[in-house]
This record gives structure tokens, sequence and C-alpha cells, in this order.
């Protein structure tokens, strides 16, 4: 297991170790999984431990996050194209089908994957056949699949949004991977793996968390997951190293706060008046990077995961959006 | 035992059948998806498999009531050999009281009872993964009987319901009922649990399943208060001794 996965898919708590067995036995076959769970809970993570724990374990592991793929774009992307195929295809190209050839390919959200597109991985699903754009006939792929969505997938049928079949796919073999906040003492266990993990990146000492920050941290919702809590614990040791951190800390670099996230910005702030500003700039100054980052956050969060909604709350476009998330690293 | 202790762990796993969906339904649809895509074994041919995989879990399932069921009656005859039989009956109505309230989500806390499975689970792993892959019947039954002490706070519930059994014979026989309680499900493949719930159809079942035995629990334990303060009410004897196993 890589480094970074030690720390991640680290936890004692009962659901999270039930997932994590059921993961270990489901790798040695080749069905096609579907991991389910929030955003930030892991569910990539899990789809490598799948992977490095399978027969595949050799091969490439190919992510890929259908969300982040243009409509446009998409089919090219996954199955490639021929010289010629389109407007600017100046050269042959593989998909990442075919790069994840003798692995496991990775399909992050496929929730947001395009209709048009579901029945080509349906097809690829059911005869290993990817056929590339402007190509006539299909080659074959041999890769496991590992699908994963913060989506509720069978409402998405419902609303004709996903198809039924590929729902039935990839429903057969579902992981449901827990939110932190039921993971109960995995959260301090976390939180201590991460502080001496990131302390011995940067090279100084890790800090130490207050009783009363611990309890904050064991009652709070963490509705960004895991990430939030990694997030918490490098600007813990980038700007405490070696020292006590406070319950206030902690508080002030949650994502639920009523004071950064109000439940609903005034219209007049949202435009940013002067007079009336949303926010107070606290005395001792703030990040501007990390607060839109926290922004986002939220409003994904408020919005389960759905960036169309998320984008809307921040008066800002999808593709704003997008393009902000992938600057912050945010999936 | 009676025909209606017989009952109650049939209950225990029809209630769960959610529970079951999440985690074993997943290793049941990996197996059949390993023999249609993988060895093109498909269609009814499958079944002998999956037969064979389940038997092997209530095989597990019934050695490990049998020992517990000898295990817990020797345990309360040894601490009072007078009111053991009282204290078995106790310790079992609580468990159904626990597992009630554990299905109606009112008391997490009982999935800590998986770790008591952990360490068992860590020596046994390599050879599940060596049998999720079947290729033969026998290796199915095998891959089952290993599959069988699966870390599992629902069959941990009916594990310590068998403890209040009679004998080892009617405490495998109570986690035989349990385990073919929970065969709609790991036959299935999970198509049949899902469309249960999307209709949402199991999740009432369960819940109505889960009250029923939440009542029968502290019924028993009211009984058993009246029993131990009327001790010649031999009616009331009886009619704890119907409910729960003597």
């Amino acid at each position: 297991m890589k480094p970074d996965l030690q720390y991640e898919m680290m936890g004692r708590s009962p659901p999270f170790q039930a997932v994590l067995r059921a993961a270990r036995l489901v790798a040695v076959t080749g069905a096609t999984v579907l991991i389910q769970g929030e955003s930030g809970v892991g569910k990539e993570l899990l789809a490598r431990v799948i992977h490095d724990t399978s027969p595949r374990a050799k091969g490439p592991f190919v992510p890929v996050n259908c969300a982040a793929l243009t409509e446009s774009l998409v089919e090219s992307e996954l199955f490639g194209h021929l010289k010629g195929a389109f407007t600017g295809a100046a050269t042959d190209r593989m998909g990442r089908i075919a790069a994840a050839q003798g692995g496991t390919l990775f399909l992050d959200e496929i929730g947001d994957m395009p209709m048009a597109i579901q029945a080509k991985i349906l097809r690829f699903l059911e005869n290993g056949e990817c056929q590339p754009v402007g190509c006539e006939m299909p080659r074959r792929v041999d890769a496991r699949v590992v699908a994963a969505t913060n989506r509720d997938l069978a409402s998405l049928v419902a609303a004709n949004r996903f198809r039924q079949d590929l729902f039935y796919r990839l429903q057969v073999v579902p992981l449901v991977l827990p939110p932190l906040r039921e993971r109960g003492q995995d959260v301090e266990l976390l939180a201590h793996a991460f502080v001496d993990a990131f302390a011995q990146r940067h090279g100084v000492r890790a800090p130490q968390f207050s009783r009363e920050a611990q309890e904050l941290m064991r009652h709070y919702t963490w509705p960004g997951n895991i990430r939030e809590l990694r997030n918490l614990c490098e600007r813990a040791v980038i700007f405490h190293a070696g020292q006590v951190l406070e319950a206030s800390f902690v508080q002030g670099h949650l994502i639920r706060q009523p004071t950064s996230v109000p439940n609903k910005l005034p219209e007049q702030s949202a435009l940013g008046s002067a007079d009336t500003p949303a926010l107070a700039l606290p005395t001792g100054g703030i990040s501007l990077d990390t607060l839109e980052r926290d922004m986002i956050l939220a409003a994904l969060d408020r919005t389960q995961g759905n960036r169309t909604h998320a984008a809307r709350l921040l008066d800002i476009s999808r593709d704003t959006l997008l393009y902000r998330m992938k600057k912050h690293a945010l999936r | 035992m009676d025909q209606f202790s017989l009952l109650i762990p049939l209950l225990l796993a029809l209630s769960s059948l959610l529970h079951c969906l999440g985690m074993c339904g997943g290793i049941v649809g990996a197996i059949s998806l390993h023999l249609s895509s993988g060895m093109g074994i498909t269609g009814r041919q499958i079944w002998p498999f999956l037969l064979a995989a389940n038997l092997g879990r209530l095989v597990s399932y019934s050695v490990a009531g049998g020992l517990v069921a000898s295990f817990g009656r020797t345990l309360f005859v040894t601490i009072s050999p007078d009111y053991g039989h009282l204290l078995l009956q106790g310790f079992a109505g609580l468990i159904l009281v626990g597992n009630g309230l554990f299905l109606l989500g009112r008391f997490p806390e009982m999935r800590h009872m998986e770790r008591w499975g952990y360490h068992l689970w860590h020596a046994l792993e390599p050879l599940a993964r060596r049998f999720m892959t079947p290729r033969t019947v026998g290796q199915a039954f095998a891959f089952g009987v290993v599959w069988g002490w699966f870390p599992c706070s629902l069959v941990y519930g009916a594990l310590l319901w068998s403890g209040a059994s009679c004998s080892a014979w009617s405490g495998a026989a109570v986690m035989l009922l349990f385990g073919l309680g929970t065969l709609p499900v790991m036959l299935s493949a999970g198509w049949l649990t899902n469309a249960l719930v999307r209709k949402g159809g199991l999740l009432g079942l369960g819940r109505i399943i889960a009250i029923i035995l939440l009542g029968i629990g502290i019924f028993n334990l009211i009984l058993l208060g009246w029993d131990v303060h009327n001790p010649h009410l031999h009616e009331v004897n009886h009619l704890v001794n119907c409910l729960i196993p003597p």
C-alpha cells in the first residue's frame, strides 16, 4: 500500500472495518464494484485498495473523474480516437479505457456521466468492447471497472438521468463507505496520524490537540469528511508546529461555522457591498485562498455535491466552479 | 425448545435483510459475477455454487451456535446452580431488546461486537480470498465455511441468543434457522432485495419485525421479574418458557 493510503484508509470503527474487509474479498474477483459515500470519505483510496489487493495489482490504475470531462470530449477521452476522426484529431489517441489494459479503470462520479456515454460504458462492462471514435471495429480491452459516486443513483434512474441497466450492472457489488461522523474514535486516530505525517513531511514537530479540541472534533459532523480533517491537520502543522491546539483553533477551521458560513448570504452581500460585508475580516487577517476553498466545500455540502446548484449558491457559472475545484484539488 | 421460540432467529434474520444486502450481498454478487463473466457459468449452473457457499456458511453458523450454547449453559449454571435458568431467561430477554434497538438504529454500539471476530477473521482472510473465486462446487462450499466467520454484529446478536439455549443442539438449531432466514438475500445476489428496497417495503418490514423483537424481549423481562417475585406461578413460568428457550 502506498504511504498516503496507510493514513487515509486507517480506522478501527466497525462500519469502516466491515467495508474494508468486504473490499479485500471482492478484490480477488474481477467483479465491477460500485463505491458509494459522501464527498471526501476516501472512495478513490478504497478503489486503490481494491486494485492493490487484486490480481491486477501490477497493472495500471487509471482514475477518470467523469464530472470533470465535458460532454464533447468525454467519448474521445474514454474510448480514444483515430487520426482525422473529427476536427482537431491530428493523431491517434489511446483512450483511458485502453490505458487501463490489464489493470483497473476507476470511474469517479459516475452519476455525472452523460447518458450517451453510459450506453457505451455498459457495452464495455458487458463484453469488454471499446470502440474509439472514428474506428469501425470495436477493440477488446481487459480492464476491471471500479465506479464511485456520492449521488443517489436510484434517484437519478427515477429522474431518467442515469440508465437503469447500467445501474443494475453496477449495483451487483455495492460498497458503502461510512461518513467520518459515523466512525467514532477514528477521528482522533486519523487526526494524530495526519499531524504526524505532515510534521514529518514539513520537517517540524507535530502539534498536539488539547482535550477540548479533541472533544470538539469528536462531536463535529465533518461535512467534508476525511478531506476536511486532513486539511485541518495540515494547517495545524504549518501554523502551529509543536504547539498545543486549542478548541478555538479547530473551531476556526471547520467548514460548518455559523460565522464563516452563513445559512444564506444577503443579496447585497453576495454582490459585495462595502457597507455590509458578508463576512467580517478577522483582526489577524485571513487566507483568501482558504476561504474560497471552504466556501466551495460548504456549497457542495449544502447541495449534496450537486455542482450546478452549488455554483448557483456561489453566484458563479458551473464551469468557473469546476475550474476553482480543480485549482483547489477538490473532487 | 418450542415452535414459538424457533421463530425468533428467523425473525432476527428477516429483519436484518438491509444489513445483509449492504455487506454480504456484495460478496455474493462478486462471486456470481466471477462465475458468469470469469468462468462462463451462467443461469442454472450458478445455483450449485451459490447453494454450496451458503450451505458452508450455515454449517459454520450451526457449529458456532452449538459452541456458544454449550458455553452459555455451563456458565449460567456455574454462576448460580439454582437460578441459572432465570439468569438465562433474563439474558435472552436483554439480547432481544438489544437486537431490536440495534435494528431500529437506536443502539449502534452493538456493532462494536464485531471486534470479537477481528482476530479470527484476520487469520481466516487469506483462506477466504483463496476460495473467493471458486472453480468447483467444493471450493464454493469451502468459501462458505470460512465466510460463516465473517465478523458481523447481527450474527453475533443471534449467537448471543443461541447462548441462552438449553443444549448445544438447540443452539446449533437456532443459528441454522437464523442462517436460513438470511438465504433470500444471499441466493438472490441482491436483486430481490434491491427491488424491495426501491419500493421501501424492506425498510418497513425490518422495522416492524424489530419492534416485534423488542416487544417480546421487554415482555419476557417483565414476566421474568414477576416470576422472581412469585416463584409459585407455574403458569407464568410456562409462558416465559414458551417465549425463551429453556
